[in-house]
């Protein structure tokens, strides 16, 4: 009964996250009350499901986003780059991409491109191009980015927090294949956009009229945020040797960059998105029922009587069903449900699973730029292109998201098998 | 943050090109709707971080009301407003006092663009003044010699 119930619950909870008839947030919290109120878990059960440390990171790094766009230096770093390359598209196309992976592998990827989307429209309606070509690039390199560490994105947030690996480790193993990936996609779009980014020299020196002093709003609290920042990041790289979870260096780093700024505190906690985190919280409960019934270990037999103890086979299968299911479903739930499967593989079969790990990360956290439903970003700028009368549809995006994905995901691959699978 | 902060991001980016310095705030809007005889009456109003109520008509007319810091001060503002149009929508030039309004608020909308497009002579702005002070002397004869509501 209970076993039913639960499966029960998810799936319908899973579908109507998927199809957005109703507000995920509300459709996660609905089903975790459901499983409390049906005595599937208990309460205190319930909250040891709940990854405090992933709702840590994000919370603590919302916070310090919040605060740190208010100096501007957003603004300004889109604005240097640009005048940087005097104005040429394609290398503000590369420049803003960049700048957007390495926001986004400490920031969340909806958190990034809201914050570069806008200056690129800027940007775009200076030089009168259509910003598509900037758009797709930035889309991709968000996703990208927030791959190469263990806080540029949720899935890689909870992988972390449930394997112990830390920031260096993410970086190690998943940065070399990152640039690789970002080198060969960007060498692609070079070639495909190279036509629709001609544009008069008169054009490129009016982005140069730009001045890039004026886009900081406020000096000392940016001197301020740039030593935070710095403090966090060192933080984030030493956080295993010195046994901190990594969600105490975002929240110590929030709390830091809060008593020296002294913004408001409602202004800055307006910036927290608690719909995202309510979401998580209902979504590992209901994880967390599964688990308890039995259901993920069932799955997990299943697996392995499939790929026997052969890490190899289950290595690709991983991959390739991760980033196929995470092109057109959201990845944090399809994260969220794998991870006590891999764990219980790893039980079942006493085979090293942190490849799999790897391998998760990689096809989760890049086959969001398989479509244009693929991850929250991209719906994110999707939505800003079209009210800004530019439309993104499916169809337009899927040309080059698809094959492109399939790419990262075929060089992942070759790189998993070379490094980690046989 | 969200699709509303990343359009404010494209025209405070603008703005600050142009030299302006923009603060922005979060802040929640009220919408206020009077049904009354002849009219209606329609107010905005925003409350934002620094307790500040930015109050403006938009029905009948458009006018800025002004800034506020309580928020009692609204509420008597708008109930004095209230028993004002209350009294006037029972007139038989309701109407014509409306409209007279509104003509008043494009002038003045003409005036900032007269003035910021063409040379405009001394005299012509004198002549102008002297309008506006016709108008006034005519409120004041009219007050003077009227019966209140």
């Amino acid at each position: 009964m209970e076993l039913i119930a639960s499966i029960f619950i998810f799936v319908v909870v899973m579908a109507l996250v998927m199809s957005e008839k109703v507000n995920r947030t509300i459709a996660a919290l609905v089903g975790a009350c459901l499983i409390l109120l049906l005595r599937i878990l208990t309460f205190d059960e319930a909250l040891g499901y709940i990854d405090f440390n992933t709702l840590g990171v994000l919370v603590g790094m919302m916070i310090i986003v919040g605060i740190v766009k208010n100096t501007g230096v957003f603004e300004y770093l889109a604005i240097f780059a640009s005048k940087k390359v005097k104005g040429d598209p394609w290398k503000i196309i590369l420049s803003l991409s960049i700048i957007t992976a390495v926001i986004s592998a400490f920031l969340d990827n909806v958190t990034t491109v809201l914050l570069i989307v806008p200056m690129t429209f800027v940007i775009t309606d200076t030089l009168e191009l259509d910003p598509l070509p900037f758009l797709i690039p930035e889309i991709m390199a968000s996703n990208m980015g927030g791959t190469a560490t263990l806080i540029g994105d949720p899935p890689n947030i909870m992988i972390g927090s449930a394997t112990g690996l830390g920031f260096v480790d993410f970086i190690v193993n998943l940065g070399p294949i990152i640039v690789i990936i970002f080198a060969a996609t960007f060498f692609i779009f070079k070639i495909l956009f190279r036509k629709q980014l001609i544009i008069s020299p008169e054009k490129e020196l009016e982005i140069l009229q730009f001045d890039e002093k004026k886009a900081i709003k406020d000096p000392s609290l940016l001197r301020k945020s740039l030593i935070v920042l710095g403090l966090v990041i060192l933080g984030f790289f030493f956080h295993e040797q010195l046994n901190y979870p990594s969600a105490l260096v975002a929240l110590s780093g929030a709390a830091l960059l809060l008593l020296l700024s002294r913004e408001s505190i409602d202004e800055v906690f307006s910036n927290v998105e608690w719909p995202t985190l309510f979401f998580f919280g209902g979504l590992f409960i209901l994880v967390g029922a599964l688990e308890t019934v039995g259901v993920i270990n069932k799955l997990a037999s299943l697996l392995v009587e499939m790929t026997g103890d052969n890490l190899l086979l289950t290595g690709i299968i991983m991959i390739w069903f991760s980033a196929l299911a995470s092109s057109v479903l959201d990845n944090i739930p399809f994260v969220a449900t794998l991870i006590p499967l891999i764990k219980a593989i790893g039980l079942k079969t006493g085979m090293d699973i942190t490849p799999l790990w790897w391998a998760v990360s990689l096809g989760a956290c890049l086959g969001g730029n398989g479509t244009l439903i693929g991850a929250s970003a991209n719906v994110i700028v999707a939505g800003l292109a079209e009210k800004h009368g530019h439309r993104l549809t499916f169809g337009k995006y899927l040309k080059y998201g698809l094959p492109l994905m399939l790419l990262s995901i075929f060089l992942s691959t070759i790189y998993l098998i070379v490094f980690y699978l046989i | 943050m969200n699709n509303l902060t990343a359009n404010l991001e494209e025209v405070d980016m603008q703005l600050t090109q142009m030299g302006a310095k923009v603060t922005s705030l979060h802040g929640l809007v009220s919408f206020i709707h009077f049904d009354l005889n002849q009219t209606e009456l329609f107010y905005v109003y925003n409350i934002n971080a620094k307790n500040q109520y930015f109050l403006q008509m938009v029905k009948p007319f458009s006018t800025g009301a002004g800034i506020f810091c309580k928020p009692q001060d609204i509420v008597q503002y708008i109930k004095n407003d209230l028993k004002q149009f209350q009294n006037a929508s029972n007139s038989n030039v309701f109407a014509e006092f409306t409209s007279v309004n509104q003509a008043l608020y494009s002038t003045i909308r003409d005036i900032k663009d007269v003035f910021m497009t063409y040379n405009v002579p001394r005299e012509k702005m004198l002549q102008i003044k002297g309008k506006i002070d016709e108008v006034s002397a005519l409120l004041e004869d009219i007050k003077h010699t009227g019966v209140p509501l």
